[in-house]
């Protein structure tokens, strides 16, 4: 009967959606609440998350072919893509080295963990990029996850809000601000705001995933002069 | 009548093998190249490009892409409550995580956003 907890997810999703509707709180956010309310069911009843964890693993699956259909919304735009080429390479290389060297040099002045260093490195991409970069580095592909998630929601929270408040309003440079930073879940939130949106934060999602890959030894290489090896 | 739910069920299928073809075949090309990026993300890339090529009409992918689109959202309800596995982890380093992870995430929102809205048009 544990299949009964894939329904719980569907049911307190689509009720936190229609309840909070009315709030404008970035807080107010149904993808927010559901997972609370779930890690508290966890935590303070005897319930097992393993059999939660089993019976949902057809939305994990689900995710897969939901990231490739996210070529239709990129090819809705790519009359808009192939004009702004030049702006989006520049705006999303720069998002990749900002992101990794803002994190690092934060996370340098309260920690001297190097595991710890390297699993937060891939914190802006999907998870499965992050997870890969993390193993090939010699972080913790666990902890790089979890951070990943930690951040995907951190952006679907607030981005939105952040980049109105800074008067960044052209969509398509939200769509892309999200994918930098926000990853999958970031893109999620970017469709729900708008196709332009989530089309160019899916655009973000590729080219920062596989930039970071690429651009993250070199990082190493950084975290290796800061941190000698023992 | 009849011969149309037939039409619809043949549409609805239609687009789902299209969506794993491309998945797999991401996969499996992950898998030869030994690269950091998952399937999915290869999937993504080539039916972009294939679309792009009209190799594949887009309104052949719509029943079940726009499914999945709408409802991406519900699928990370579980990935989130997976958090509850790395508690002991995230308890340890959380201060860390959350001040770089919050200052990082901030700085790369406004950055990108701002120089993005510089340089286009």
């Amino acid at each position: 009967m544990i299949y009964l907890y894939l329904i719980a997810t569907v049911l307190i999703f689509l009720a936190a959606k229609k309840l909070l509707s009315p709030f404008k709180t970035p807080l107010a956010n149904p993808l927010l609440v559901s997972i609370l309310f779930f890690i508290g069911l966890f935590s303070f009843t005897s319930l097992n998350y393993q059999d939660y964890a089993i019976a949902n693993q057809a939305f994990i699956w689900l995710l897969e072919p939901a990231v490739v259909a996210l070529a239709i919304p990129l090819f809705y735009q790519v009359a808009q893509i192939k004009a702004q080429a030049f702006a989006i390479i520049i705006s999303c290389g720069t998002g990749v080295i900002i992101a990794m060297s803002s994190c690092l040099s934060v996370a340098l002045l309260l920690t001297d963990d190097k595991t710890l260093l390297l699993s937060l490195l891939p914190k802006s991409v999907t998870s499965p990029i992050a997870m890969a970069i993390a193993n090939e580095t010699g972080g913790l592909a666990s902890l790089a996850a979890a951070v990943v998630i930690a951040v995907g929601l951190l952006g679907a929270l607030g981005g939105f809000s952040l980049l109105k408040f800074c008067k960044i309003t052209n969509p398509q440079a939200q769509g892309l601000a999200m994918g930098c930073s926000a990853h999958a879940i970031g893109t999620a939130k970017a469709m729900e705001v708008g196709s332009e949106q989530g089309a160019f934060s899916s655009l973000a999602l590729v080219i920062s995933g596989i930039l970071t890959a690429v651009l993250a030894p070199l990082f190493v290489l950084l975290i290796d002069i800061f941190i000698p090896v023992l | 009548m009849n011969n149309s739910i037939f039409i619809n069920i043949f549409q609805i299928l239609r687009s789902i093998l299209i969506l794993l073809a491309f998945l797999y075949f991401g996969k499996w090309l992950q898998q030869i190249s030994h690269l950091p990026i998952p399937g999915s993300i290869f999937g993504l890339i080539l039916l972009f490009l294939t679309l792009n090529l009209r190799l594949i009409p887009i309104h052949y992918l719509l029943p079940t892409g726009s499914f999945l689109l709408n409802y991406i959202t519900l699928f990370f309800v579980p990935v989130g409550v997976g958090l509850l596995q790395y508690s002991e982890l995230l308890s340890i380093h959380w201060l860390t995580i959350v001040v770089s992870s919050v200052v990082s995430t901030i700085v790369v929102l406004i950055s990108v956003g701002f120089i993005y809205q510089k340089l286009s048009k």
